[in-house]
């Protein structure tokens, strides 16, 4: 095991805006804005001869947070059932193939996008491209695989609830984004999955599956000029149309502290999230914000997270702050896990720093260092010719500016003190706070209810099962 | 000392290499023991130190970057004085204060440096630590490490916070997490006297009162050059990084390494079986273990060819059998690749309403077909696509590759088993396949671990009664 965990970095793309420009433009992709038609679409082609590997992103800029109400789980659905067949081939067919070829066809779906992955090593290039387009382009949803598709969709959730971790943060999600878009959940929900129909998942494909509304960007070994040819002849085939890009509302902000208790039986640690909305990644206020979410929670045992609530306490095995990144503003929140003992001081530790961050802000030397860190480790996000197009990517998809990745370093640089006291002065509200305590609220030694009780007023504590949707 | 470097020009997964030269400086005090072609234009140079420290070099200049990496020849089987969990509470230990650099600095001198990923971690035969920085970083990094390696302090307080914070570990991964609890029954049931009886992450009451001077012990017995490779992968000048490893491990002084004699694991005598009921689970679930040769003996290689046969991709038999079919939610297995024979495991979590004894069932049934009838030479090619696939994905970072080295180093003796692997990878036919089945898949080889919801216990003595 390593000693510390290394899932810190939900942000989309975790930290990879950071780059030396002489390493981007020393080796500039190959990148084409291109039409496939008249009618829109990217393709973006970066060549790299180092290992016989070719890696696909399709990619749709449309995703869950579309899905209609009672319906949570379609964009997923629809994604997953790709492969299940197509008009030449069988799923069986499809499966046999991939597994032949040494390559993989998955999807990813996030609020924001859908990612079709391809990977494939270069000697089969041609029969991979062949299929992933094919899956792609020709889809035919047999009703019986959408059918056990939903059943696997419904498992996985029951599964998912072995993980505290994943399953706390989807308690808090709920709560946090109720109503809203960024709320629903990307996987569904057992009585959302058993809603969808063949007739959904088709439609979400020719509504979302049209030219304007993909990009697809592919890197590793292969000669761009033959696969821009044959990408172009491959989705020629894809449907004209528009797909309206709605903005997202914002998200209802919490009033004053409120604590769920997810109740799960002989839990001995207590996985704690706490949080609020988030804010706009586009804000000129970003930089400044996010400098000041590094030295308060960052993946560093000198953030003081980790300081107080792992090095000099030993309560918790990690302690960071999570500030999310997608096109529209999401959350903003600390997780950590003590065990059942420690839980309510740990709580109470949290909650204290964070008015303390609010009032104080941070220090010049904890920005100094902040600042260095940044800066220093931006060669990381691309050292590699997939991490390369995956930025690429991650500023199309999140609408960052094009010279994002070349001005990073510049505007890291020159966030000043006050601009980080201005941004936590803004964003930073310790008064309005989400608890989620995923734990044994029956353990007979801690009464965690009674305990959070004298913390916050007690109508806003309740208790949720955990096994409830 | 003048090297003579035969580079490489061109190879293919599997195949040999025709070379060119050129030539590199090496200090005295420091030896150069070979070179090794990788892959395409990636040749390995070995060389050792006079004091016992292997180091491999593998210049790629694809980025401005390097990885740099530490092998310690201990790990969880290296516990000792009855402490379970030392190697790995030690390695926690290991970024604290030294005589030079006070607690915290270590952190943040690297970080502030533009590290990424720094980190360690521990499993049943060795502890590596590892950072990734720019590449002008590299002197700063050989400092802070040689610097640990020799002059670690540890203290009580410290020790005491950092033993909580491992229990913390192991209730986060394991305690409260049925996938990873059920790794800690299945290893207790399988081994009798081996050392890979207890996970390398211990007891918790083990770790809860180690003390200093086990930690020191430990230290003192393993914490030396002539116990550790280093692995250096990246945009590094080859003359220089030995200079330099000259200057900051070349007076560091061997250790006598006191490794207690593993004891060697009996055979089986016949299947073993462990029922858990737990509250916090919804669904049964169980793993299976077979006792299965190190990574050394080529039955390794075939099994691992067999387990993607049998689980790789959704073409796969079991995963046909059982995740297509309904009947388990998700199906896998892995095959260790470790210095002592390990357990071939498999894991399967059935689906709500399921039966584990249904998945047992089929997968015993397919066990034997393979032993019988083997396996067609499309599973086999399929199999071997998929490998060689993971092969190259695994060369993709530098800290892929200088982690490919420096645990083949470890689990095989010799970072140079990566090209015997390769090799048996591309030889391995059905015939040894279906050997293989006969002789490890059996029910005198199998332990089983079966998780079930504790309500199934309630149900099972209310119809008994």
């Amino acid at each position: 095991m390593n000693r510390f965990d290394k899932k810190k970095r939900l942000k989309t793309g975790a930290r990879v805006f950071l780059i030396a420009a002489a390493v981007f433009i020393f080796s500039a992709p190959r990148i084409f804005a291109q039409t496939y038609t008249d009618k829109g679409g990217t393709m973006m082609l970066m060549e790299d001869k180092t290992l016989p590997l070719v890696y696909f992103s399709f990619v749709l800029k449309t995703g869950a947070a579309l899905d209609p109400d009672g319906k949570e789980g379609l964009a997923e659905l629809a994604a997953e059932s790709l492969t299940k067949g197509t008009k030449t081939r069988t799923k069986e067919q499809i499966e046999e193939e991939i597994d032949l070829l040494g390559a993989s066809i998955s999807a990813s779906v996030t609020h924001d996008y859908i990612i079709i992955s391809g990977f494939s090593l270069s000697k089969n290039l041609d029969q991979f491209l062949d299929l992933y387009a094919d899956v792609i382009l020709n889809p035919v949803f047999p009703e019986k695989e959408i059918e056990k598709e939903k059943r696997m969709m419904v498992s996985d959730l029951i599964e998912l609830r072995n993980d505290n971790r994943q399953l706390a943060r989807r308690f808090f999600r709920a709560a946090l984004f109720a109503n809203h878009p960024y709320g629903k959940f990307i996987d569904g929900k057992e009585k959302t999955i058993n809603a969808l129909t063949r007739g959904d998942v088709e439609q979400f494909y020719k509504g979302a599956f049209v030219k304007s509304n993909t990009v697809t960007a592919v890197s590793g070994n292969f000669n761009a000029d033959y696969l821009e040819k044959k990408l172009n002849e491959k989705f020629a085939a894809l449907a004209d149309g528009a797909v309206e890009q709605k903005a997202l509302p914002g998200i209802a902000p919490v009033k004053g502290k409120k604590v769920i208790l997810v109740h799960k039986p002989k839990q001995t640690e207590v996985q704690v999230v706490i949080g609020h909305a988030g804010m706009d990644i586009h804000s000129p206020d970003y930089f400044a914000f996010e400098a000041a979410d590094e030295a308060l929670g960052g993946f560093s045992f000198g953030a003081r997270l980790m300081q107080e609530i792992r090095v000099k306490t030993g309560w918790s095995y990690f302690a960071y702050s999570y500030l999310i990144e997608k096109r529209y503003p999401d959350a903003f929140y600390f997780n950590m896990a003590p065990d059942i003992k420690n839980a309510v001081a740990t709580v109470k530790k949290v909650l204290e720093m964070y008015d303390d961050f609010k009032k104080k802000g941070i220090t010049q030397t904890e920005l100094d260092s902040t600042k260095k860190k940044l800066i220093a480790s931006f060669p990381f996000m691309l050292d590699t010719t997939k991490k390369k197009m995956g930025q690429k990517l991650r500023n199309i998809l999140l609408g960052l500016p094009e010279n994002y990745l070349d001005t990073y370093k510049d505007n890291v640089g020159k966030v000043t003190l006050k601009d980080v006291q201005d941004s936590i002065a803004k964003y930073a509200d310790p008064d309005n706070l989400l608890i989620v305590l995923l734990c044994d609220t029956e353990n007979p030694d801690i009464k965690i209810k009674d305990e959070m009780e004298k913390l916050v007023e007690k109508e806003n504590v309740s208790v949720v099962e955990y096994t409830q949707e | 000392m003048l090297l003579i470097l035969l580079q490489s020009q061109t190879q293919s997964y599997g195949e040999t290499m025709t070379k060119t030269n050129v030539t590199y400086k090496t200090p005295a005090g420091i030896e150069f023991v070979e070179s090794f072609p990788l892959f395409e234009n990636l040749d390995v140079l070995k060389f050792k130190m006079d004091n016992g420290m292997k180091i491999l070099l593998l210049q790629d200049k694809s980025a401005e970057v390097f990885a740099y990496q530490t092998w310690i020849n201990a790990g969880g089987r290296d516990d000792w004085g009855g402490v379970t969990g030392l190697a790995h509470l030690f390695e926690h230990m290991m970024f604290k204060a030294t005589k030079n650099y006070k607690d915290g600095e270590f952190d943040r001198i690297l970080e502030e440096a533009g590290a990424a990923g720094t980190n360690a971690s521990t499993f049943f035969d060795w502890t590596y630590y590892r950072e990734n920085l720019p590449k002008d970083k590299l002197e700063l990094v050989m400092k802070l490490e040689s610097d640990r390696m020799v002059n670690l302090i540890v203290n009580t307080e410290q020790l005491k916070k950092e033993s909580d914070v491992v229990v913390g570990e192991k209730r986060w991964r394991y305690d409260n997490n049925p996938q990873g609890a059920w790794y800690e029954y299945l290893y207790d049931l399988a081994y009798t006297v081996h050392p890979y009886k207890i996970l390398t992450i211990g007891r918790t009451h083990d770790i809860l009162n180690t003390q200093v001077e086990d930690c020191l012990s430990f230290y003192r017995a393993f914490y030396a050059p002539n116990n550790a490779t280093v692995v250096i992968v990246g945009d590094i000048d080859i003359e220089q990084t030995l200079a330099l490893l000259k200057k900051y491990y070349g007076h560091l002084k061997p250790q006598t390494i006191k490794r207690k004699s593993y004891a060697k694991e009996p055979p089986q005598k016949g299947e073993a079986r462990r029922k858990v009921y737990r509250e916090d689970i919804e669904t049964e679930m169980f793993i299976l273990g077979y006792h299965i040769p190190e990574i050394t003996h080529a039955d390794n290689q075939t099994l691992d060819v067999l387990n993607t046969i049998l689980f790789g991709g959704k073409s796969s038999r079991l995963y046909k059998k059982l995740v297509d079919a309904e009947i388990a939610s998700s199906a896998g297995g892995w095959v260790p690749s470790l210095n002592n024979p390990g357990l071939y495991e498999i894991e399967v979590m059935m689906k709500d309403g399921k039966k584990a004894d249904e998945a047992e069932k089929i997968i015993m049934e397919e066990f034997k077909n393979v032993a019988k009838d083997g396996v067609t030479e499309k599973e086999l090619d399929k199999a071997k696509n998929q490998i060689e696939a993971g092969f190259y994905s695994s060369l993709e970072t530098s800290e892929g590759k200088a982690f490919l080295l420096g645990n083949t180093d470890i689990e095989a003796g010799d970072y140079k088993f990566i090209k015997t692997m390769t090799d048996r990878y591309s030889r391995i036919t059905a015939e040894d396949i279906k050997k293989c089945a006969a002789h490890y898949l059996h029910a005198g080889n199998k332990n089983l671990v079966h998780l079930l919801p504790a309500a199934v216990k309630t149900k099972e003595k209310t119809n008994e009664q």
